[in-house]
């Protein structure tokens, strides 16, 4: 009996700590910086995805579910995987269905003109699922899985690797994760040749046989789960042979009867710009997501009516997200705007932003342009007067570390984090980021509460 | 199907598994069964090799046993012929190409042309090994050490034994196949014996994930292109390729004696700390312990041994040395390292009548732990000077290799980070380091203690004893070798 309960111990706790290191271990990266659509969605309440987009890059980068929530409030959420392939996208779609009941799919069909799998992506795709039935039955119907079955069903002899490389969110999981609805923000532009005409290229590749029954597994499952079946081509550069491919898709969808939305058709009428709603060729930026998003919202709402969830506190992850977005856009905003006057302005009228404002040089001497607009974010005008180092919340206006003070400061922001200022208030850090260049003048850096992320640092003399 | 693959992590548990589970009356032929499956892993075709050589040898055994009272000569015959059958196979699939490229050569310097068989051979696992563990036994027969065996089941079994078929420990037939006939006895469920097999494969595969395939990669990077590296980057490269192979073949013996030991069969030792000899030949009766006593007993003693002239001694261990050195590889770099060996233990034994005049001079101490750690590193650096002809892909490659080693000086490389462009980051260096230094610890307790690791746990406490064997799986499913950074890679000792 004795020896039971010690071979019992001892597998137990080597189940243990296996399961403690796979958690560390595990793959985390859809998105880069250990974001990962798959997680948020198991993150998710039970049935609470009314609208789920399936799909690669290309859909999270233009169908953003933040949009749709503020505009309609309906619940959507983005399982795109960068290079998710049609195996996959099925496979995660069932997934999906396991935890979640969406009254409509949207399911992007770029992955329908793939001719071969890219590693890093089969990646991506194998190892975001949990494992179980789905996984294996995925990992076994792609054809970029060959001769590494084990690898990929196990998962472990490819992330052990990963010793290498393991940071804090490693350990903890990013909050992120918890509450994110699958969009990725990115706010660069890129200007894309597009050749005019080719989205109504009649040229039709015959649908194979792949797509054929990618299609057909597609409309039963979704006969099967009661739900709506909406395809969509989202708005991307594509060659002569890609437009075929779709045409011959969307001949056979439109067969099945199930709606195709090409957005290459809807250019004009979404208002998109090709210098400025593209992040690259490929993906449109979060300018030209939202005038889609918002189109996509109103189409949803109209066509399959589906509730408005807003105020409802069981939606409150939508709530977390969009409320976590803004200020990924004020950063972008705060970051496009040049005046001092205008910036701050903005900072006061914002929530949740921890402020360092630092000024320096011979008797703090600012221009009358800065003082008044320093004076925009303290608590009274004139609060800052002479040179330091202060911070402090907006909204509130709370001051907490005061410019006159004389006493390192730290706090902490998130784990691994923290904001350091040293005693006579020159030098302040961000983990392991120095914040301004030492030179003389107004010196503001903005860190968001809901981020935890440095948005804005700005030196004006 | 390697020891570090999943396939065996599959295979091993359901042998086991069934084995425990059947009859003692099909244990034996169960193991067979297994024994070939998995040697068939490799090429099926190779089974029907193994099975020539087991059929051969068996009938050869019976044969000696039937003429036991004819003359010498006729025994001798017999046996000859089956050396032949059994040192033509491997000849064949190991050697002919070598013979022909030599040939060619010599041919060549006279003006002749190269030879060319048209046979394209490729060398079947383990077949050094099968070959020799079959040999000995009908060695063994002919000198009456052991019965001839009548079961052939039982003899094929032994032969092919799947945890040391194709890298040893080369075992005798008065060990294994007399735990073989006696298998219906043999108690599997014997916890402290089936832990301790476990523990010791433990640690192979430690040996083997963690310490060999890592260092490896500063070897490889260091010997595929000498040209780029100087001294201190030749100096890590021979070293890391002396503890490469250690952890490699020791891994192995480790990973067979332990799985062996799990089903309730005790297999030879193949190492004791081998880089704690204090002589070259105190290394070999170290190292790959089981192939220096065969070579001994098979080839070493029959030639005369100890028991001649001096000069007749020398020649006896030289060309002993040589057949060793030309047994791991059909290469002239194998032959010489053997021969080096051979030609250090020659000087060894010709130098230690006016060293140990000089010492006495010199008023040494020979009991202090100095003069033992001197002998060590002595040994160490010959030991790892002879690894360069071993690991070297051709005789010019090991000269040029050794010229450039004692001819580019560069101590500041160990100092401005250099050490780091060998094929391992900063991480991985310290996963070597504390590798090495767990080794180095786990050695010296067998040294000091002539304890083996499994021993020792047994004897501490119950947080001890789970503590260290759940870092181990810990540490080898995290830092080990394998996985998509890493070609599986194969055993050093399986080509041979």
């Amino acid at each position: 009996m004795r020896r039971v309960i010690t071979i019992t111990g001892f597998l137990l706790l080597t189940l243990g700590m296996l399961a403690a290191a796979y958690r560390v271990l595990s793959w985390k990266d859809t998105m880069g910086d250990y974001l990962s659509s798959a997680q948020m969605l198991y993150e998710t309440d039970r049935d609470r995805v009314d609208a789920l987009f399936v799909g690669s890059s290309h859909v999270y980068a233009a169908i953003n579910p933040d949009v749709i929530w503020r505009e309609e409030g309906i619940a959507g959420f983005d399982m795109a995987i960068s290079g998710q392939d049609a195996t996959a996208a099925y496979y995660y779609t069932k997934e999906a269905f396991k935890r979640q009941s969406p009254r409509v799919v949207v399911v992007d069909l770029l992955a329908t003109t793939f001719t071969e799998g890219l590693d890093g992506n089969t990646y991506r795709s194998m190892l975001s699922m949990r494992s179980g039935i789905n996984q294996a039955s995925m990992v076994m119907a792609d054809e970029n899985t060959a001769g590494r079955l084990a690898e990929y069903l196990l998962k472990w002899p490819i992330i052990h690797t990963r010793y290498r490389e393991l940071g804090v969110y490693d350990f903890v999981t990013n909050p992120y994760n918890r509450f994110g609805r699958g969009y990725c923000y990115r706010f660069t532009s890129e200007e894309v040749k597009h050749t005019p005409g080719l989205e109504d290229l009649p040229d039709t590749e015959p649908v194979s046989d792949r797509n054929r029954a990618w299609v057909d597994d597609f409309v039963a499952l979704a006969d099967r789960k009661g739900c709506a079946l909406v395809t969509t081509i989202l708005p991307h550069e594509m060659k002569p042979e890609e437009k075929a491919v779709y045409n011959g898709v969307v001949a056979y969808l439109q067969e099945k009867g199930v709606p195709v939305i090409d957005f290459n058709h809807m250019v004009a009428d979404l208002d998109l710009s090709y210098e400025e709603d593209f992040m690259d060729p490929g993906h449109l930026n979060y300018f030209g997501g939202e005038k889609l998003s918002r189109w996509l919202s109103a189409y949803l709402r109209e066509r399959y009516g589906l509730a408005d969830h807003r105020g409802d506190p069981a939606y409150a992850d939508w709530d977390q997200s969009l409320s976590y977005a803004e200020h990924l856009i004020l950063s972008n905003d705060l970051n496009c705007m040049e005046r001092v006057g205008t910036i701050c302005s903005r900072l006061a009228k914002e929530q949740d932003l921890l402020l360092v404002l630092q000024v320096s040089g011979e008797g703090g001497n600012l221009t009358e342009e800065q003082r008044q607009a320093a004076d925009l974010l303290m608590p009274e005008p004139s609060f800052f007067d002479g040179t330091g180092t202060a911070v402090l919340e907006t909204g509130s206006r709370t001051v907490i570390r005061n410019p006159g003070t004389t006493k390192p400061f730290d706090l902490d922001i998130c784990p691994g984090t923290v904001l350091r200022v040293s005693a006579d208030g020159s030098t302040v850090s961000v983990g392991d980021h120095t914040l301004f260049d030492g030179a003389d003048g107004l010196h503001i850096a903005a860190i968001s509460r809901r981020t935890n992320d440095l948005i804005f640092e700005r030196t004006f003399n | 199907m390697l020891f570090n693959s999943v396939r065996f992590l599959i295979f091993f548990p359901a042998v086991v598994f069934v084995y425990a589970f059947i009859p003692r009356k099909i244990r034996a032929l169960w193991l067979l069964v297994a024994s070939y499956f998995f040697y068939m892993s490799w090429n099926a075709k190779y089974a029907l090799l193994i099975a020539l050589s087991t059929v051969v040898t068996w009938a050869g055994g019976l044969v000696l046993s039937s003429v036991e009272n004819r003359s010498r000569a006729e025994r001798r015959a017999v046996l000859a012929l089956v050396f032949t059958v059994n040192l033509g196979i491997l000849f064949f699939f190991k050697y002919f190409r070598f013979a022909l490229d030599t040939i060619s050569s010599i041919l060549k310097l006279f003006g002749g042309g190269a030879i060319h068989s048209g046979l394209d051979v490729l060398l079947p696992v383990g077949i050094s090994f099968y070959t020799f563990q079959a040999l000995g036994y009908c060695a063994d027969v002919y000198h009456g050490r052991v019965q001839a065996e009548r079961n052939l089941l039982h003899y094929a079994l032994f032969v092919s034994f799947f945890p040391q078929l194709v890298a040893g420990p080369i075992e005798r037939s008065g060990n294994l196949l007399k735990q073989i006939d006696d298998i219906e006895n043999i108690n599997i469920r014997n916890y402290d014996q089936v832990i301790s097999g476990l523990l010791l494969m433990l640690w192979g595969y430690f040996q083997k994930v963690v310490i060999a395939d890592r260092i490896a990669i500063l070897a490889d990077t260091v010997f595929d292109e000498p040209a780029r590296f100087g001294t201190t980057a030749l100096l890590i490269g021979a070293l890391a390729f002396t503890l490469q192979i250690y952890c490699d073949f020791g891994a192995y013996s480790s990973i067979a004696i332990g799985a062996a030991r799990v089903m309730g069969f005790r297999l030879s030792d193949n190492f004791n700390t081998p880089y704690f000899a204090e002589s070259i030949a105190d290394f070999w009766h170290r190292w790959h312990i089981s192939l220096s006593t065969w070579f001994r007993d098979y080839v070493y003693i029959p030639l005369g041994g100890n028991r001649c002239s001096r000069v007749r001694r020398y020649l006896n261990l030289m060309i002993t040395f040589l057949l060793s050195g030309l047994w791991h590889g059909a290469a002239w770099t194998y032959v010489i390292w053997g021969g080096l060996h051979g030609f250090y233990q020659i000087a060894g034994d010709f130098l230690s009548a006016p060293l140990r005049r000089i010492g006495d001079w010199l008023k040494v101490n020979r009991a202090a732990e100095s003069w033992h750690l001197l002998r060590m590193a002595l040994t160490f650096a010959l030991t790892s000077f002879a690894w360069i002809f071993f690991r070297a892909a051709s005789l010019s490659d090991a000269l040029f290799y050794i010229g450039r080693l004692f001819t580019r000086p560069d101590p500041w490389s160990l100092f401005d980070g250099s050490i780091y462009a060998l094929g391992l980051d900063v991480a991985q260096m310290h996963v070597l380091a504390f590798s090495l230094a767990l080794l180095f610890l786990v050695d010296l307790l067998r040294a000091r203690r002539h304890q083996e690791p499994g021993d020792f746990l047994k004897e501490q406490n119950l947080w001890f004893r789970f503590a260290v064997p759940l870092m181990m799986i810990l540490v080898i499913l995290v830092y080990g070798a394998y996985g998509v950074d890493f070609d599986s890679a194969r055993f050093i000792y399986f080509t041979f």
